[in-house]
Order: C-alpha cells, then structure tokens, then sequence
C-alpha cells in the first residue's frame, strides 16, 4: 500500500481582505487536518495552513506545496474503506466530480523516512456555480491507529497468556507487536534471570537476539554490569551507550554491541525488579515519538506479565511435581473436597488403598463427601464425623484423625486421615484438601504389641498371685499340721463311737482344705514361661476343679476325657488361663440362664495340607480340648472379630476384650491352633489344639 | 529312736513330738538348722526330722550339714510348700540324701511310712 502524501502543492494565494470570504480562509486554516479544495477537473484550488505546513515538514518548497496542479495525477492508488475494502482514490474522486457520488472515505498508510504514518482521506462535493467540485481531507489517524493496533496487539498476547501458550510463543508475538508499532525496527525479547544476568527464552528477530548473545560473550561481571544498570535505571537505554558501561575497550562483544543501532527496553516485574530485555535494533530512543514511546511501555508492561505468568507457571508445575512426586513416594492419597458442591476430587491412590478399580463409571457415584463417610468403620464414624465437624465450626485450621474403612472387599483397613480447611473471608469453611494414608500395618502391630503386653502383664499378675497363694499355702499347710496331727492323734484314743464319728468329720475337713491348698498350688507354680511335660486331661481336670467355683451353680461344668492322658509339652500356668478364659466366656455367653458347659478332650491326627498352611502348624498327633456351651451361639459379625485384641461384647469395665487374643497368643505360642464353631443347635464351641511333645 | 526335730514352728514341733513319742521315739526339739546342728555336737541320733522352710539357717543347708558331718543319721525332710516359688525343695532335698519326704500337714499313717522308708519295718519299741 502506498499512497503519498498529500502531494504537490503550490504557494499560499495572497491574504485576503477582511470579508466574509477571509473569515472562511481563517476557518479553513485553522483546520488540524490538511484540507484541499478542488475545482471540477480536479485541479488543486485552494490548501490550508497544515496543508502547507505538511508539505514543509516533509521536504516539499516552493510550488511543490501544489497549488493549480492536479489532485488527479497522484491520486491513482488503491486504499481502503472503513470496512476494509479497496478502492482506487482516483476513481472514486472523478465519480464525486461527476456527481455519482456524494463522497467517500478511505485510510492508507504514509510512512515518514522516521515513523510509519496512518492517514484518511476524506472527499466530498461542493457546488460552485454550474460545476461540481470536491474538499479533500486528510488526516494524520497515527495515534488513534497505534493505539487501536495496540489495543488488538495487546488483547490478542493477553489471551495467549491466559490460554497458557509457551513463553516463547507469546514473546514472539510480543516481538512482532513491537516491529509493527516501532516502524522499521527489528525485535528480539530476552526473559531474564537477573541474579545470573543470562536469558532464557530468547525470541525475535535473528539479528536482534544477536545483542543478546553479545551480552553473553561478556564476562560475567560486565554482563552484570551491563543488563543490571541498564535494567536498574532506565526503562530504555540506547545501545551505543553501552561502551560507557564497559570501560574495557578491547572487549570485542562490547564494542560490537556499542557499535549497533538500537536500543534496549526493560521488562519490569510487579516489585519493579528487571526481568526480562527487549532489543529494538534499527530504532533509537532519539528517533521515538512520544506516541511510540508510550505504546512500546505498555508493550513492555504486557511482556511483563507473561514473563511472570510463564514464571510462576513453572513455579507452579515444579511445585505440583513435587508434591505429586512427594505423595506418589509416600504412598498418599491425596483429596480435595469442595464444600459448596459437595465433589470431592481424589487421586487415584485413594482408591487404590480401598481396593478399587480405576473405573470411570463407578468413580463419579464416589466423588462425594457422604459416599467416603458411608464407607467408615459404624464403630469409628461418628468419632470421625465429629471430630471433622469440631473443626470446621470451631475455626481449626487442620485436623487428623484415624478411622477404619470398608474396602472393595469388604474387610476394612485402617486410615489416617489428615486435612487443611480453607475459609472465606466470614471465616466459613469451603474447602478442604489433605491426603490418606493406609496405617492397617501398624495399628495390626499396635494392637499385637498391645495384646502382647496385656498378656505379659497377665503372666506377671498370675506370677504374683502364684508367690502370694505361696505363701499363704505353706503357713495354711503348717497350721494345719497341728489340727490333723492331733485329730490322727485323738482318733487313736478315741473310745466313744460319736466322738470318733466327730473327729473323723474334723479329720476330712482338713483334708479337704490340703486339698484345696494344693490346688492353688499347683494352679500358682511355674507362674514364668518354663514348661513342662504335662497330662493335659490331669491338668484341665485340675483347672477345672478350680473354676468350679468361679462358674455359676446354675451351669454345669462336665469333663469327658476319651482318653486316659495325653502328654504334651506346655506351660502349666498359660493351660489354666486359657480355660479359665474360656469357660468364663461361655459362663457369661450362657448369663443368668441354666446351662452346660461340656469339656471333652480326645486326640486327632491333623494331616490337612490346607489348615496345616492356614494353622501355621506341623502336621502330626493334637490333643482336641473342646469347650462346648448351650449358650445363644456367636453372631455372623462378632465370629470375625472375634480374636481382635480390645473386642468384647461385653459391657462397659465388665471386659477387656482380650481374653480371646491372649487364648489365641498363648495356643500359637504352643504351636497349636484354635478352631470355632456354632453348634447345630445353639451354642458356641472352642477347639483347642495343643501338639504332642 | 532318738529323733531331732528341727522346725520353727512351736505348733508344729509339739504335735510332731507328740505323734512321734506316741510311737515310742525320744524326741529332742530345735528352733532352727543353727540350733539344731547344736544339739548334734552335743548328743547321738538316730534321725533328724527338719522343716526345709525356716529362717536362720534354711532346711537344705541343714539337710546338707548332716549328712556330710553325720553321715550315719538319717534325714526326713518335710514342709508347706509354697513360698519359694518355682522351685520344688522337697524334691531337691530328697535328691541331696534326705530318706524320706513329708508333705504338711499329715497324718500319723504318713509319717509311719516314711519312717518305714527310712529304717525299714519296725516294731514301736
């Protein structure tokens, strides 16, 4: 495109009196726009004072101002309307002459050996007597163009910035954004890493990014010196003052860059600090209008945010990798529920620890809140429920917690469940995000040791009660020397039949009460680990006499034994509080109810490769020790927690919950294994397998 | 028989003296092993009835120390039991020479076995 100026002119016509006709000449020249007034065949009638004004400006004297030539004769160029279209102005002025139109508009481009220029052109008729002639307007539109181009340049980076394209793409953008603008220039953008003074990100026009390498050539110093002083002080620095900063003369990319024409820009961040370079070559800061300098600032103003969106970008995407890779190394879930729509997001592993799939279908159904609450252990909900509700009302910041929950499987693992909660600025909580872990490992470990030690602390209290009933045994026993002594003695002498009769009472009662010591006794001794070859079917009959009194008269207490003795090696101690354990279970099983509780003891051969593996045990000769009672039996749901150390279905400080763990630790300690059952009819029963020695 | 009975309990020594005159025997009490030991140095027996649980000097020391000082006097140990735990004395006393062992309390047919144990059968003189 390349309309010309306003061409050929001639010389201003002589002032004219003060009439009507010299206030409209005054008028015309106070016009801000180059306005011509022509006669019908087009030749130039009258210009006005920025008419002639221009044609100085632009090299034009003398009759070149164009006066008396012919608009015509330069005007066969092709422009464009307000919408866009091209038309020839030569055409288009003869139609207005002719009276075929009532005038037109049009916009071209006239660059000034300096700066590109935008024009419009605007014609129109006027009658003169029986002729048509036309007024030309046309007007520098430089600014408002520039700044509409800006504008466009601008909206068009912005979106890039937002849509999150490359840094390089957006500066190169950027790069022709400024050539555009800067007429004649050519670009290159550098982001800089101020604290190194090196680039990165260097885009545009080969020989401008040119001065960036120069800069690099430098020594680390002057590079410093360089980018640094230019960036600290001013926001446009013009090239050859560069060899002021590197007072090193020989230095050939000094010199060089010293020796270019053009300029750098600075690239400022929101704190002012420099952060990236622009390079205009071919420009200098002498050569900048004022509408140039202003539009190339906001350019800058604009290469500044994508420099720091592109920064913190990465910032962020370094930061997410971290923590994904963080979370991925220790093994988290990580979660992040929007309060407000109730969806919850959850990585992968969240689902992974409870046994899911990644299926798309399902996933949607739990991407809630109330699907995660669904799924926590009855026993351990409302603790987590309240606890997470605790936080978001008493304005806690974060919150942990442990719970059990369902997997796929249904079996349960345990959680620690640990959250942030965001609020709003009322202080209401909208959203929280934080991550799982499966502690399952450690809470079985927990609970193992905790069994462990309750089952230590068991075999400490019996060893006590075993030096206490000690004890109380021997000064029992020597007391009692002295009553069956001298009843033995006074039966000798004894005449009378009811008296011998009385004495014999005497003499079984104490008797009984040896007995009864020797019992404790034996239930006492060897209170350590130490075991012994035993009878069991003598041992449990022993432990059973001893329970006796502990059961309730209204239950039964049988032992059937088909066999005569069954040795095998074990602690004597640990056999009595295993059934004492377990008949006291199926006392309490039975209650207040009248009831049996059988005991039988036989010895089986266990050869099943299946519950040899399941057992963890050595095939061979058992002895089965069965306890059997008529009480309700075991529910579905207790049988599978039944060994779970602190269950009890007891009541509140009726029981621990660890008689069965400490049954079960003690049976696997012997390398025996327990089995149990329901009854047919009613009732529970225990197995219990203890090997031959 | 002259038998020594060492225990400390006065109420057991005087019931076990008299079970033991009634069947004859001459009977020489001690409070204690020291005491006991004592008596050895100063008469001749035939046996020496102790307790094995007693303070000063216990009945394993003293069970010992007859049967090395005096090896022709025969040794019957008896007691309560309890008391010490896990380690069975009376068995222990029975392995270190002691001819018999008397669980407490018991009766006169008791300690007649054991001194039929100990001496054979013999007539109450």
């Amino acid at each position: 495109m390349g309309a010309r100026s306003p061409a050929s002119a001639s010389r201003v016509p002589e002032p004219a009196p003060q009439n009507d006709a010299s206030v409209i000449f005054n008028a015309f020249d106070a016009l801000q726009s180059q306005t011509a007034v022509l006669g019908h065949d087009g030749t130039i009638l009258h210009v006005n004072e920025a008419w002639r004004q221009f044609g100085l400006q632009n090299g034009y004297v003398g009759d070149d101002l164009g006066v008396g030539r012919s608009y015509l004769d330069n005007a066969d160029v092709t422009i464009l309307d307000e919408t866009g279209n091209e038309f020839n102005v030569r055409a288009a002025l003869e139609k207005v002459l002719s009276g075929f139109s009532s005038g037109f508009y049009g916009e071209y481009i006239s660059d000034s050996p300096r700066e590109r220029r935008y024009f419009s052109v605007y014609a129109g008729p006027y009658v003169a007597g029986d002729n048509i002639g036309a007024v030309v307007v046309h007007t520098n539109i430089t600014s408002r163009r520039f700044a509409m181009a800006e504008l466009e340049a601008e909206r068009e980076i912005l979106q890039s910035i937002a849509n999150g394209a490359p840094l390089e793409h957006i500066l190169g953008g950027l790069s022709e954004a400024f050539e555009n603008l800067l007429f004649g220039s050519r670009c290159a953008i550098a982001a800089v890493v101020p604290e190194i003074a090196s680039f990165h990100s260097i885009t545009g026009t080969p020989r401008a990014a040119r001065v960036f390498e120069s800069i690099s050539r430098l020594s680390l110093t002057e590079r410093i010196r360089v980018t640094g002083e230019l960036c600290a002080q001013e926001d446009i620095v013009d090239l050859a003052s560069l060899g002021d900063v590197c007072a090193d003369g020989e230095n050939k990319a000094a010199r060089e860059l010293a020796a270019t024409p053009g300029m750098l820009l600075t690239i400022r961040g929101m704190d002012k600090r420099p952060i990236g370079l622009v390079a205009m070559l071919d420009r200098t800061i002498f050569t900048m209008s004022v509408t140039e300098s202003g539009l190339v600032q906001r350019l800058c103003a604009v290469a500044g945010i994508a420099v720091l969106s592109a920064r913190s970008r990465a910032a962020l995407r370094q930061s997410e990798e971290r923590y994904a890779l963080a979370f991925e190394g220790a093994n988290d879930g990580l979660w992040d529920w929007d309060m407000r729509s109730d969806e919850v997001f959850r990585s992968a592993r969240c689902y992974e620890i409870l046994g899911y799939k990644a299926d798309a279908e399902n996933a949607s159904r739990r991407d809630n809140h109330g699907w995660w609450m669904v799924q926590i252990h009855p026993d351990d909900v409302s603790a987590a429920s309240s606890a997470l509700e605790k936080c978001l009302e008493d304005g806690e910041n974060s919150f942990a917690m442990e719970y059990r929950m369902r997997r796929s499987d249904d079996s349960y693992c345990w959680i620690s469940d640990r959250g942030a909660v965001i609020r709003d600025s009322e202080g209401r909580a909208y959203r929280a995000a934080g991550s799982i872990t499966d502690i399952s490992a450690r809470k079985l470990a927990e609970q193992q040791r905790r069994a462990l030690e309750e089952q230590l602390r068991q075999t400490q209290k019996a060893e006590a009660l075993g030096t206490l009933a000690g004890g109380i045994a021997h000064d029992i026993n020597n007391t009692l020397v002295p009553i069956l002594g001298t009843v033995d003695l006074l039966l000798y002498d004894a005449a009378d039949e009811e008296m011998t009769e009385s004495l014999k009472d005497i003499h079984d009662a104490a008797t009984k009460i040896k007995e009864l010591v020797r019992q404790i006794l034996a239930f006492s001794r060897n209170g350590g680990s130490e075991r012994r070859e035993t009878d069991l079917v003598a041992e449990v009959g022993s432990a059973l006499r001893m329970l006796r009194a502990m059961v309730p008269t209204t239950i039964s207490l049988d032992l059937e034994s088909k066999v005569e003795s069954f040795t095998a090696t074990v602690n004597q101690t640990q056999l009595h509080q295993v059934m004492m354990n377990l008949v006291s279970n199926a006392a309490s099983a039975i209650g207040s109810d009248k009831g049996a509780i059988r005991i039988s003891i036989d010895q089986v051969e266990v050869n099943d490769a299946r519950k040899i593996t399941d057992q963890h045990v050595s095939a061979g000769l058992f002895c089965r020790i069965s306890i059997v009672d008529n009480g309700p039996g075991i529910a579905a749901d207790v049988m599978a927690r039944l060994f779970d150390p602190f269950f009890t279905t007891k009541g509140v400080g009726e029981g621990t919950g660890l008689g069965l763990s400490v049954v079960q630790g003690i049976v696997r300690e012997h390398h025996g294994f327990i089995e149990v059952s329901n009854e047919p009819d009613a009732g529970a029963r225990f197995d219990i397998y203890f090997p031959t020695c | 028989m002259r038998v020594l009975l060492i225990d400390d309990e006065q109420m057991v020594r005087k019931i076990v003296r008299k079970m033991l005159e009634r069947s004859g025997h001459d009977v020489t009490e001690a409070e204690n092993g020291r005491l006991g030991l004592e008596q050895l140095k100063n008469a001749t027996f035939d046996l020496v009835i102790t307790d094995i649980i007693m303070p000063e000097m216990e009945g394993v020391e003293t069970l010992m120390t007859v049967r090395e000082q005096y090896p022709s006097v025969k040794v019957i140990a008896m007691s309560g039991g309890g008391r010490t735990g896990n380690i069975d004395f009376l068995s222990a006393a029975e392995k270190l020479g002691a001819s018999a062992i008397l669980h407490k309390p018991f009766t006169l047919g008791s300690l007649a076995s054991a001194m039929e144990a100990t001496f054979g059968v013999q007539k109450a003189s």
